[in-house]
């Protein structure tokens, strides 16, 4: 399965995934793509991550710290906010239904759709 | 292997991360973005590189392009910058003028004024260009991991001054 999806679903998508990642513990750059592209939602790069996160805590959605590693310089590890909480409960609910709707278009497309030989 | 935390930061890094960091310190103090950020910006993709053992390059970016994305206060030309390019001429007549004077004795723009004075003031004009560059240009990068100064500008670029402002004043008294 080919991991690298169209860029546009995925700037549409990688916010809430990110924020919902960090809903279930926090976590440091490293290891938020980790856990995305386990999904199957494709590696994303250090660049696309970092500004996003940032957006987020700008927003108040996400605080950061810098801890200290064992071994070398520090990790900057993220943590979802109470108010990160609700957007990402309010919006993951909207993408459910939007996805949802979008599913059933495609699936009667992909049904009748059949390529011609 | 790894000395005390507090160096490790900025000692152990690859040329290529280095090399990143140089460029993307510029880049953002070009755009005015304020010094605190930038160290953070900096320490990211430090750390971020090294866990991963990528080339910065290719997980960020070009540095120019990355740095992009990041609000300054912009990078208007403006007022300031004409300030600093009169004082730029000014400086350099003051010591073209002044090392004429030293070598022909002539005098310095019709006044008795000697040519070590005009080379003085040539560099005190030239000095005044340093506070008119935007403050937040010249900001210390601070690295959040460590507390410490990151020094970004790369290390021959003193010598290069010094060297460019002596041979100036070589080419100005051959030349002249």
């Amino acid at each position: 399965m080919d991991d690298s999806w169209p860029g546009d679903w995925m700037r549409a998508a990688l916010t809430l995934c990110v924020l919902a990642v960090l809903a279930e513990g926090e976590a440091h750059g490293y290891a938020i793509s980790q856990r995305l592209s386990g999904a199957g939602i494709g590696s994303i790069k250090g660049g696309t991550l970092y500004p996003l996160l940032s957006r987020l805590e700008a927003d108040g959605q996400v605080t950061a710290s810098w801890r200290q590693g064992e071994a070398g310089p520090g990790r900057k590890v993220f943590a979802i906010t109470p108010r990160g909480r609700v957007a990402l409960h309010e919006q993951a609910g909207k993408w459910l239904v939007f996805t949802e709707r979008t599913n059933a278009v495609l699936s009667s497309a992909v049904a009748t759709a059949k390529p011609k030989r | 292997m790894r000395g005390p935390v507090v160096n490790a930061a900025s000692e152990g890094l690859s040329p290529q991360m280095k090399q990143y960091r140089e460029v993307l310190v510029m880049a953002l103090r070009t755009r005015e973005v304020p010094g605190t950020r930038i160290g953070e910006i900096v320490a990211e993709v430090e750390s971020h590189v090294a866990e991963t053992g990528e080339d910065p390059n290719l997980a960020f970016g070009p540095p120019q392009k990355y740095a992009e994305q990041f609000d300054g206060l912009g990078t208007s030309f403006g007022v300031r910058g004409v300030l600093a390019a009169l004082l730029g001429g000014a400086a350099g007549l003051a010591l073209a003028e002044g090392v004429s004077e030293l070598r022909d004795g002539g005098a310095f723009y019709g006044t008795s004024v000697p040519g070590w004075v005009g080379i003085l003031l040539g560099i005190a004009l030239a000095a005044l260009i340093v506070p008119v560059v935007p403050r937040r240009r010249r900001e210390r990068v601070i690295d959040p991991r460590t507390g410490q100064e990151i020094q970004a500008w790369p290390r021959w670029i003193f010598p290069l001054m010094a060297t460019t402002f002596l041979l100036t004043l070589a080419g100005l008294w051959w030349l002249g």
